[in-house]
């Protein structure tokens, strides 16, 4: 049936099925609201789309969007520019900014996995070794996900920066807040007694 | 009139046991993943919340992780209802070649098996190669790894003749056995000849090797550094040439394990 639309037609459906978590039904429905969508909303659309296109890049020190050689976090003087986080993904920053952290990151853009033939050169790596020899880094926090391949490639980086003064921590692992601790699985147990930390009641 | 009772194949809840081959996230929470499980072999289903911090499944849908699944079978893809841990090997992740090991055997099952084959021997035997990766040392290790392709071969239903002469019925002494991947087995001297020539030592260690159980053939068999990457490229190639999907050997795959290792 899609061979009867017009072509421009086509080719919108093609591209938007394209996108992730987009399937042709859904493709579909966004190019019928776009043709009945008045021309000024679609403009904006558009050139919102080519502005991320020429606009947006990655910052050159830590791997996050921006729209110079750095982003506002790096170019921000306020952050304590002695601590570095390190996470997989661009919007892992958007999480951690939500927390009191105001130090500087570091993305890698990835994880090392075997499975999915990605090895340390597919990680950002390099990058951050260059940071921590150059820059007055006093600690380097490693905040990559939960799973194994993810705490894999965090032992993978404390190995690789054990040889700088720099203290390497690890995000804590355990219970998540809100949870009841009867259905919590023995791995997350042990992690979570493994990372206990002593009460300071003063 | 009374309804038919409900057969396992025709119930939509189903209780399972396996692991995690891989997932990939889907929508704003979910996570499609991909489990090997006993009943119904290498299947694709649907994790809702799966990205949620706290979800329900936990590192029961991890990798290294052998649990139990509770799903339902409706429209499209079957979703995971539940999860529940029944044996962790996450400890693997500390030694750069566990970890790599530990994800070889699902690298060679995820490639091996078409969805919805089942196989609970190698579902068994992933446990068993997991737990020889965390309790033994690295020979061993990669004997383990010959001895899991063996297997798999062998559950796959491509099991090579080893003694006779695929073409004349021959037994062929193990000095002068050619190998034929297309025909599946050993030639003799005489049907041999224009086929790949085994080094003396193949067939007498592949011999032994089929009739050990994996968790002793790692440690009864003695073999050499270039014995054990001849047979695990040998092997390799084999199944390859059978399931006509690429395989990399492990000798390829540690390349990548070594470099984290070296650096």
């Amino acid at each position: 049936m899609a061979q009867s639309y017009p072509d421009p037609l086509v080719r919108l459906i093609s591209a938007l099925s394209h996108l992730p978590g987009i399937g042709p039904k859904t493709a579909q429905r966004i190019a019928f609201y776009l043709v009945k969508t008045p021309r000024e909303e679609v403009g904006e659309l558009v050139a919102a789309l080519e502005g991320i296109k020429q606009k947006i890049r990655f910052c050159q020190v830590c791997g996050f969007y921006s729209e110079g050689p750095l982003c506002t976090i790096c170019s921000d003087q306020g952050r304590d520019r002695s601590v570095i986080c390190v996470v997989e993904q661009p919007q892992d920053v958007l999480a951690v900014e939500k927390s009191s952290f105001r130090g500087l990151y570091h993305v890698l853009h990835g994880v090392i996995s075997p499975l999915l033939g990605a090895g340390p050169e597919e990680v950002a790596l390099d990058q951050l070794v260059f940071r921590v020899r150059e820059g007055n880094i006093k600690e380097v926090i490693l905040a990559t996900n939960p799973s194994v391949d993810g705490e894999a490639t965090a032992l993978f980086i404390a190995r690789k920066l054990k040889v700088f003064p720099v203290r390497i921590t690890m995000i804590a692992r355990g219970l998540p807040l809100g949870g009841d601790l009867e259905f919590a699985d023995e791995a997350t147990l042990l992690q979570a007694f493994e990372g206990r930390r002593e009460l300071h009641l003063d | 009139m009374g309804l038919l009772p409900l057969t396992r194949d025709r119930c939509r809840y189903w209780k399972d046991e396996g692991v995690l081959l891989g997932s990939f996230p889907f929508g704003e929470t979910d996570r499609i993943v991909t489990l090997f499980t006993r009943q119904r072999g290498k299947i694709r289903v649907i994790a809702k919340g799966a990205r949620k911090v706290g979800n329900r499944f936990g590192i029961s849908l991890d990798f290294f992780s052998y649990s139990s699944f509770f799903l339902y079978s409706g429209k499209g893809l079957p979703m995971l209802i539940q999860a529940s841990l029944q044996e962790s090997y996450r400890s693997l992740v500390n030694s750069p070649r566990r970890w790599g090991a530990g994800h070889y055997l699902l690298y060679l099952v995820d490639r091996c098996f078409e969805m919805g084959e089942p196989c609970p021997r190698i579902a068994e035997e992933i446990k068993s190669g997991w737990r020889i990766c965390l309790e033994r040392e690295d020979k061993d290790i990669e004997a383990m790894l010959i001895k899991f392709l063996l297997d798999l071969i062998f559950y796959m239903g491509f099991t090579p003749s080893f003694s006779n002469c695929i073409a004349c019925q021959k037994a062929v002494p193990s000095d002068s056995a050619f190998w034929d991947n297309r025909r599946g087995g050993v030639l003799c001297a005489e049907c041999g000849p224009g086929e790949m020539l085994l080094p003396p030592y193949v067939l007498p260690i592949l011999r032994q090797l089929q009739l050990l159980p994996l968790t002793t053939a790692a440690t009864t068999l003695s073999l050499s550094a270039s014995q054990r990457s001849f047979l695990g490229q040998f092997l390799t190639k084999y199944l390859e040439h059978h399931i006509g999907e690429r395989i990399i050997s492990w000798d390829h795959f540690l390349a990548k394990i070594k470099a984290i290792e070296v650096s």
